[in-house]
């Protein structure tokens, strides 16, 4: 499990957001992938075939650290900032389209 | 539509470099990059809100920290941060570079464009690379630089950079556990390395840098092991150990429990948007795989185009700063606001820098690299090939023992699938091609690369349709 | 080296021509510029269309009798698609689920009723919706979509399968195919086609053949130029975009009656937009250069407009790549499938929705070649409709 390095280091304001629904608290600047990497999450997403994935490279080039944010899709948990009031799922699949009401 | 006369993607070394060279010289430079914060992976910055004692304190950081600080208060320079530059379009007059901002998709007209982006850690492929928990190296070393975390408990290390080093060193400091670092070299090639290449002894800076980090691990009872590797990582949905074995013949000689394996093999750089504009470029299996051609100005081979940084060949911050001083000078000349003579003059202590900095890294490349046996070795037939598709070892040999005719690595991609996922190829690009070459050791074939599309990075359709045509602006 | 027959081009008419005829027992080299399935063969979006296409519709009146030949044709190829993975032993990802051409105005309805009518003529199964029909079997599309044609056998297939699959069926059954060769020149000699090619390495080889037949896809007019043959094959340059994966929502291959539009999701789960978006073709002096075609960023936005506008639910879904590829179009956009009379032991197959009739025009064209009649008429391709080209030509 990751921890916060405390030593030397003062962190801004703090903000709330959910994470698979439950309410977590955060410092303003941390990624998403660190907030989840601190709440122990292994599968960020999980491939077409279930497999688990997280981070890899930390810098927006692997694609594995991907979540679901509600309102926006799937974003990069390593580029994206948390934000207050952020709603947060892990272990997705596929992306599923909404199909409107159709003919009735 | 907004306009620029030089945009620069890269907030690195070769971005501020430039930046503020261009921007001396009176251009108006827009530098574009999607980290938060300026600095690039060298610099890594903290959150804005981050107050962080000592940060990277060490004097090999000295000259980034303060070309950080000049480009702090430079007037003239528009910062795009949180942006993806997804592709470029040349036409006569000029360059169009689409861009992916927080508000939607966006243009912007260059009348000259430098590519200093970078680039990322080369992946591996071995059973169990894409278990949660296999991390890049410098990946890890970025969670310690700007987040402030230490991303696990227990680290193990496996690779040929002597980076590993460094951000082992980082983690013990930060309160991590590292159970060992592996580094699938011989001991003896680093002795032969310092002794027959003095050009290492040129930057002692760098080598008590080196040294310090070695020290204080082996002070702390880190096993440091040579000619070792990790050979495959287990566990039940997230790594819980690995297998350590002998390099050369990938014998099996002890498990180790550890929730992180940092992979440190080196790096590649991130040449997707010099592909997409249709820079010609050239392959080197230990300096970063596909590297743009320049001239001596950092002119690529597209008229207004500049290449500075790893994009030219992993070099290091010192070879990125210096190049970025030439393409800033190049980009000024160019433009006609600066004559020729005084361009050459003002380049001449950055290319009197580049000179012993060149030999430097081409040392360290070589030094570094795993070697195409080892990578080979470690492709078992069930391991993942490319992740995003999920495309085994196995199915890509098979597909070229069925298909006798297939002998280039685009042909290859499309009847395997390899390369066409979510990282666009990034993530088994190399590891591909050393299927290919060893499949098919008589290849006469170009030295062809994955063709970067347009966006190099994946867009909503959304974003992308709701942009005004030209017709529309 | 001699063989009985040349064919020139690896994309899928040149791999399924080399195919058949190695089957019907001709000793058979294919030679190919490049690697197999890199032209418009691997790079088209699969669909299996076998409605009438909005670019042919829309020139209805001047084609008049020829769209009927055209759609008899298509039972052909329908029965064809229904066989092909059996008889090429290969998976190949063939969908057909049928397909939805929409019209989203009275008048586009009215030329719905037009081509049914057509189709109906000639024996094809088209089925007319109205809006609710239409949605009730697709529920994604837009309320602006007022009705539809729908035809049961279209879909899709994967171009990257389908023409590797040929060129290894052909070297099982003893064909050459011999990769990374630029033909340099052929010459009728002796009663013969005898055909000078180089490979990478600059090595010469040369080949002697009763039949050559020209499958060079957009470079078809190159070719045939060597044997000093005007074949009016044109270079166009067509985008296509690719999504990300998503869970099924996409059953049929989705077309547009008055506007640029083809979509359909395949079996990986991507959604393939494309539907005759222009990608500008490279150009050296005036002449087409050498190298892919440019994506013109307003056809592409165009293009997803064009998609948005009928199935807004694609919105959040993320663009992996566009990507241009270079097919060839004859002046009356029919085929070019036959032998050329002037110049005896030479065929042609190029042009006219190439993916979704290519495995036809290719068994056709061989059974012209091995027995000098096909099983279906081939007389509205002929190459001999331009022979006033070669008139002057020596």
């Amino acid at each position: 499990m990751a921890s916060r390095i405390e030593q030397g280091v003062q962190r801004g304001p703090q903000i709330t957001l959910t994470v698979d629904g439950e309410r977590v608290a955060a410092w303003a600047g941390e990624s998403l992938a660190t907030l989840l990497l601190l709440r122990d999450r292994s599968a960020f997403y999980r491939t077409r075939g279930g497999a688990p994935r997280a981070p890899f490279c930390n810098m927006g080039t692997c694609f594995e650290c991907r979540v679901h944010v509600a309102g926006r899709g799937w974003v990069l948990a390593c580029m994206s900032p948390a934000e207050d009031g952020m709603e947060v799922t892990t272990g997705e699949t596929l992306p599923r389209i909404e199909v409107g009401d159709g003919a009735h | 539509m907004a306009r620029t006369d030089l945009a620069i993607v890269g907030a690195g070394p070769a971005g501020m470099a430039a930046a503020r060279v261009a921007t001396a010289h009176g251009l108006a430079v827009t530098v574009i990059d999607e980290q938060p914060r300026a600095g690039g992976q060298i610099l890594r910055q903290p959150p804005a809100s981050f107050r962080v004692d000592r940060w990277l304190a060490d004097r090999i950081y000295r000259p980034q920290q303060s070309l950080l600080q000049q480009c702090a208060g430079l007037d003239g320079v528009r910062w795009q941060h949180a942006t993806t530059v997804l592709g470029s379009e040349l036409t006569g007059d000029g360059i169009t570079l689409s861009l992916n901002t927080p508000g939607g998709v966006d243009e912007l007209r260059a009348e000259r464009l430098l590519l200093a982006t970078g680039c990322h850690d080369m992946p591996v492929t071995f059973p169990g690379s894409t278990l949660p928990g296999v991390m890049a190296t410098g990946g890890i070393q970025a969670f310690v630089k700007s987040q402030q975390i230490v991303p696990g408990e227990r680290f193990v290390f496996s690779g040929s950079h002597p980076l590993q080093l460094i951000v082992a060193d980082q983690i013990l400091q930060a309160g991590g556990e590292v159970a060992a670092v592996l580094f699938s070299q011989p001991r003896s090639l680093f002795w032969r390395l310092l002794r027959q290449s003095p050009v290492l002894l040129r930057y002692p800076a760098k080598l008590l840098y080196f040294t310090r980090a070695c020290a204080r691990l082996m002070r702390r009872g880190v096993a440091i092991q040579f000619g070792r590797v990790a050979s495959s990582a287990h566990g039940e949905g997230r790594l819980q150990r690995v297998e350590i074995a002998d390099s050369g013949t990938l014998e099996a000689r002890d498990t180790i429990a550890c929730d992180r394996l940092g992979i440190g093999f080196g790096f590649l750089s991130n040449s997707q948007l010099a592909s997409q504009a249709g820079l010609e470029c050239h392959w080197s299996d230990s300096a970063g795989g596909w590297l743009a051609r320049t001239d001596e100005w950092m002119r690529g081979s597209l008229p207004g185009v500049y290449v500075a940084g790893e994009l030219t060949g992993i070099g290091g911050a010192d070879v990125s700063q210096r190049e970025g001083e030439i393409a800033g000078l190049a980009a000024a000349m160019d433009a006609g606001v600066l004559a020729p003579g005084v361009a050459a003059e003002r380049a001449r202590p950055a290319r009197r820098a580049l000179r012993p900095l060149y030999r430097f890294a081409d040392v360290l490349s070589a030094m570094s690299h795993p070697g195409a046996a080892l990578l080979r070795a470690l492709m078992t037939r069930e391991s993942t090939l490319c992740k995003c598709e999920e495309v085994t070892v196995g199915t890509v040999r098979a597909l070229l023992d069925e298909n006798p005719f297939t002998a280039d690595l685009n042909a290859l991609k499309l009847q395997s699938r390899c390369g066409m996922g979510m990282c666009q190829g990034r993530y088994c690009q190399y590891q591909l091609r050393t299927l290919l070459h060893s499949q098919r050791p008589d290849l006469a074939t170009g030295d062809d690369g994955f063709q970067a599309r347009f966006p190099v990075k994946p867009v909503s359709i959304g974003a992308l349709a709701t942009t005004p045509t030209p017709e529309e602006q | 080296m001699h063989c009985d027959a040349l064919v020139i081009g690896g994309g899928l008419a040149g791999c399924a021509t080399a195919c058949y005829l190695a089957e019907a027992g001709l000793s058979v080299v294919l030679l190919e510029r490049g690697e197999i399935n890199r032209g418009a063969s691997g790079q088209n979006a699969g669909s299996l269309h076998f409605q009438l296409e909005h670019r042919l519709i829309h020139h209805a009146d001047a084609l008049g009798e020829e769209l009927q030949h055209y759609v008899a044709l298509t039972r052909v190829a329908i029965d064809h698609w229904r066989n092909i993975e059996s008889e090429l032993g290969s998976e190949l990802e063939l969908a057909m689920h049928g397909g939805l051409m929409l019209a989203e105005t009275d008048d586009e309805i009215a030329l719905l009723e037009r081509k049914a009518g057509i189709e109906r003529g000639q024996g094809l199964e088209v089925e007319l919706l109205d809006a609710d029909e239409t949605r009730a079997r697709a529920p994604y599309l837009s309320p602006q979509v007022r009705g539809a044609l729908y035809c049961p056998h279209e879909g899709h297939c994967n171009p990257r399968l389908l023409t590797p699959a040929y060129a290894r069926k052909a070297a099982r059954l003893g064909a050459e195919i011999v990769t990374h060769c630029t033909v340099g020149e052929t010459r009728r000699q002796g009663g013969q086609w005898q055909v000078r090619g180089e490979d990478s390495r600059g090595t010469r080889r040369e080949w002697r053949a009763s039949v050559l037949v020209n499958a060079a896809g957009a470079w078809t007019m190159d070719i045939g130029r060597m044997a000093n043959l005007h074949l009016p094959v044109f270079p166009i340059g067509l985008l296509m975009n690719a999504t990300e994966r998503a869970a099924p929502f996409i059953h049929h291959l989705i077309q547009h009656v008055g506007r640029r539009l083809s979509m359909k999701q395949v079996d990986d789960g991507n959604v393939l937009i494309g539907g005759g978006w222009s990608a500008r073709l490279p150009q050296q002096l005036g002449q087409w250069g050498a190298g892919r075609a440019a994506i013109d960023m307003t056809a592409l936005r165009n293009n997803l407009r064009t998609a948005l506008a009928v199935a807004p639910g694609i919105e959040p879904l993320k663009i992996l790549r566009s990507w241009t590829g270079i097919t060839g179009i004859t002046p009356d956009q029919l085929p070019l499938i036959g032998a050329v009379s002037r110049a005896p032991g030479y065929f042609v197959a190029a042009g006219g929705s190439g993916f979704t009739y290519g495995p036809t025009y290719a068994r056709l064209l061989s059974e012209l070649i091995t027995r000098g009649e096909p099983s279906h008429s081939l007389a509205p391709y002929s190459p001999d409709r331009f022979a006033h080209m070669n008139m002057f030509m020596g």
